[in-house]
């Protein structure tokens, strides 16, 4: 059991505790905690799959011109960890905003299966 | 810089500065938005009026695969001009027809138009990732209602958000095994992917594209949202939102998954191919088979969007030349005949304040154009001879037989679907045209006519143009179709874009020996040749990657 099976089993708990909290409730609030919990897990994954083990950060230092070939973490997933966070970001509060929206038209945020009230308008 | 960066950055760039115009949607904000859609829709003609295609861009100058590329050709043009056109008329229909709206939903559907430009151009899984999440989140935000109950919404969120986490994931896992997200890499490097990796990759992306094309069973989310959003939202949703989900769906089986060359026997990597056919006949008979129970039109304009991108997904499975030239024409087909059922729709729904098509009772007597228009939508879907969908049946057809017994299935229950999506939408058009039997609820209530405007004929008569343009010459679509179709297949078994080391050589004046050696070989180096081709067996590793850094 190293570190990266510890981080990789972390992650994989995180998405399956948001799928957990999807299932188990119909509560607005809860379905955006879970999707965000299975987003921070994803993003944990994506984090591990640039790292391996004697890896430094990619950022180029002085300490670097002298010594040969150093071997750097992949760069991408962290760049791709920042879109994915940002996309996250957007997602959560337009959620919010729906869930704001679902308690103005009906007091609570319990969400039940019934759209078909919805008025037509255009 | 080029032309088709200006396709994402343009929309991008107007749409963060009409805020400032302020909050509420005024004169000014309007004509702005319009004015770049209809500016955008006609560079997109003007390039394909040149004959410079295909081009590829990189982006910020890292060539792939270590940067992002965009691949323009006449296919990805023309479906471009098709949306920013879609958009266009979408925002005309709402500032003349609909109810008012904040600046919000101009901002929104320049927003879309950006990220469906992008996600049809770019040629990076992450980015094709990004811009249908770009897409997504402005989607939900134009058909959240204003007042009301959003639970449509939300489940559509729900169910969006679970298909990106899942996309997400397997895009990562695939990174981990691939150490690459150039599509077209990935496709030359699938091979040698360990079965998890592909099995769970290939599983969890799909994934994604299904939910966001609304495929049975992962399209409980589709007829609630449609139901609720004003019809010009519905119209983005389905020609947009849906078409693009499905162009970037092929355009991920096709370069990764490199098609299922024959369907038959177990095709390319898995039998994927079987799972992918299997699903888009149920979708394409239960949503054909709903429509017939559906009471409320734009619910019916849902499920048909259901059925039509049920068979989608069945050519994008067949995956041989033909079934892919039909993806293209169905694609065309279904946002043409959508788009006037939709503005049919919205017009209505305007008048009478209701969407269960039965109480449309009569209407067609004060305006027969409506009706008209109705039947044109109607025969463009169904493809009635010399309309566009029949183009796309047609060529389906002639896919579809090549391949045996799964063929002759698919093309008889897209037979009894038709059947079934004629009656449902003529039965509509029915309703609308009755003028005898019991009076008209709407009697004496109405305006006497819906129609009449100078905004119902522009718009209404652009879109019969094109219809009967798609319809009665389809030799532009179908040259454009071939081409591209022959260029994402290529010939050899691995076919990668090629596209960044020809512009990177180009750019910098380097030319490596091993890629001058390697066309000189196959003996298509042109960059206008078509193709989009491998650059060499040899790509480097992640660790040769992770050194060039330095």
């Amino acid at each position: 059991m190293n570190v990266v099976h510890l981080v990789a089993i972390s992650a994989l708990s995180l998405f399956g505790i948001g799928l957990y909290g999807l299932w188990s409730g119909r509560n607005v609030l809860r379905w955006i905690l879970a999707v965000g919990l299975m987003e921070t897990g994803i993003n944990v994954f994506l984090v591990l799959t640039g790292w391996y083990p004697g890896a430094r950060v990619p950022i180029i230092t002085e300490s670097f011109s002298t010594s040969g070939p150093v071997p750097f973490l992949d760069p991408v997933p962290s760049a791709l960890v920042l879109t994915s966070i940002v996309i996250g970001l957007g997602t959560t509060t337009l959620a919010l905003a729906l869930a704001i929206l679902h308690a103005r038209s009906h007091g609570t945020l319990e969400c039940e299966a019934d759209p078909e009230t919805a008025e037509v308008l255009e | 810089m080029n032309t088709a960066v200006a396709f994402i950055a343009a929309p991008l760039a107007v749409a963060f500065l009409l805020p400032l115009l302020g909050s509420r949607s005024s004169w000014g904000s309007r004509a702005a938005a319009l004015l770049t859609l209809l500016a955008l829709a006609a560079v997109g003609l003007l390039m394909l009026l040149s004959p410079a295609f295909p081009q590829v861009v990189v982006i910020g100058g890292w060539r792939a695969p270590f940067g992002i590329s965009l691949y323009v050709d006449a296919l990805s043009v023309m479906l471009v001009v098709l949306f920013d056109l879609l958009a266009l008329f979408a925002l005309w229909f709402q500032h003349q027809h609909g109810q008012e709206k904040p600046v919000s939903f101009d901002v929104l559907v320049l927003v879309l138009s950006a990220a469906a430009a992008g996600a049809v151009f770019t040629q990076d899984l992450f980015n094709l990732f990004v811009f249908l999440e770009i897409t997504t989140v402005a989607a939900l935000a134009l058909s959240a209602p204003q007042t009301g109950s959003p639970r449509g919404v939300i489940r559509y969120w729900l169910f969006g958000s679970v298909a990106s986490a899942s996309m997400l994931l397997g895009i990562a896992i695939l990174y981990s095994g691939a150490g690459t997200l150039n599509l077209v890499e990935l496709g030359s490097r699938w091979g040698h992917l360990t079965p998890p990796v592909r099995w769970l990759s290939g599983v969890m992306i799909l994934l994604g594209f299904l939910v966001k094309m609304e495929i049975v069973p992962f399209h409980v989310w589709a007829p609630s949202t449609y139901r609720a959003a004003p019809s010009s939202v519905g119209l983005l949703l389905s020609g947009v939102v849906t078409g693009l989900a499905a162009f970037s769906a092929w355009k991920f089986f096709a370069l990764v998954l490199r098609g299922g060359a024959s369907l038959p026997p177990v095709s390319g990597v898995f039998s994927f191919s079987q799972a992918l056919f299997g699903l888009g006949a149920l979708t394409l008979i239960l949503g054909a088979l709903a429509m017939l129970a559906e009471k409320d039109a734009k619910k019916l304009l849902a499920f048909s969007t259901i059925s039509q991108m049920g068979l989608v997904l069945m050519a994008i499975a067949l995956g041989n030349p033909r079934a892919v030239r039909a993806v293209f024409f169905l694609l065309f087909a279904h946002a043409l005949g959508k788009g006037l059922l939709f503005f049919v729709t919205g017009l209505v729904v305007s008048r009478t304040h209701t969407s269960e098509w039965r109480s449309w009772r009569g209407l067609g007597a004060a305006s027969p154009s409506l009706v008209w228009f109705w039947f044109l939508g109607t025969a463009t879907i169904i493809g009635l001879p010399l309309f566009p969908g029949f183009w796309g049946k047609l060529t389906f057809i002639g896919g579809a037989l090549e391949m045996g017994l799964w063929g002759r299935v698919g093309v008889t229950l897209l037979i009894l679907a038709t059947v079934c999506e004629s009656v449902a939408l003529l039965r509509v058009g029915h309703a609308l045209w009755e003028r005898e039997g019991e009076p008209s609820p709407h009697e004496g209530k109405l305006p006497t006519r819906v129609s009449g405007r100078f905004s119902y004929w522009a718009g209404a008569l652009a879109f019969t143009a094109a219809i009967l343009w798609m319809g009665l010459w389809p030799a532009v679509f179908s040259r454009a179709f071939v081409t591209a179709q022959q260029a994402y297949a290529g010939d050899g078994a691995p076919s990668v874009v090629r596209t960044s080391t020809d512009a990177f050589a180009q750019r910098s004046g380097h030319h490596s020996r091993r890629d001058g050696h390697h066309s000189r070989r196959d003996g298509h180096h042109s960059r206008r040749d078509g193709r989009i081709s491998h650059r060499d067996g040899n790509v480097p590793s992640r660790h040769d990657n992770v050194s060039q850094g330095r």
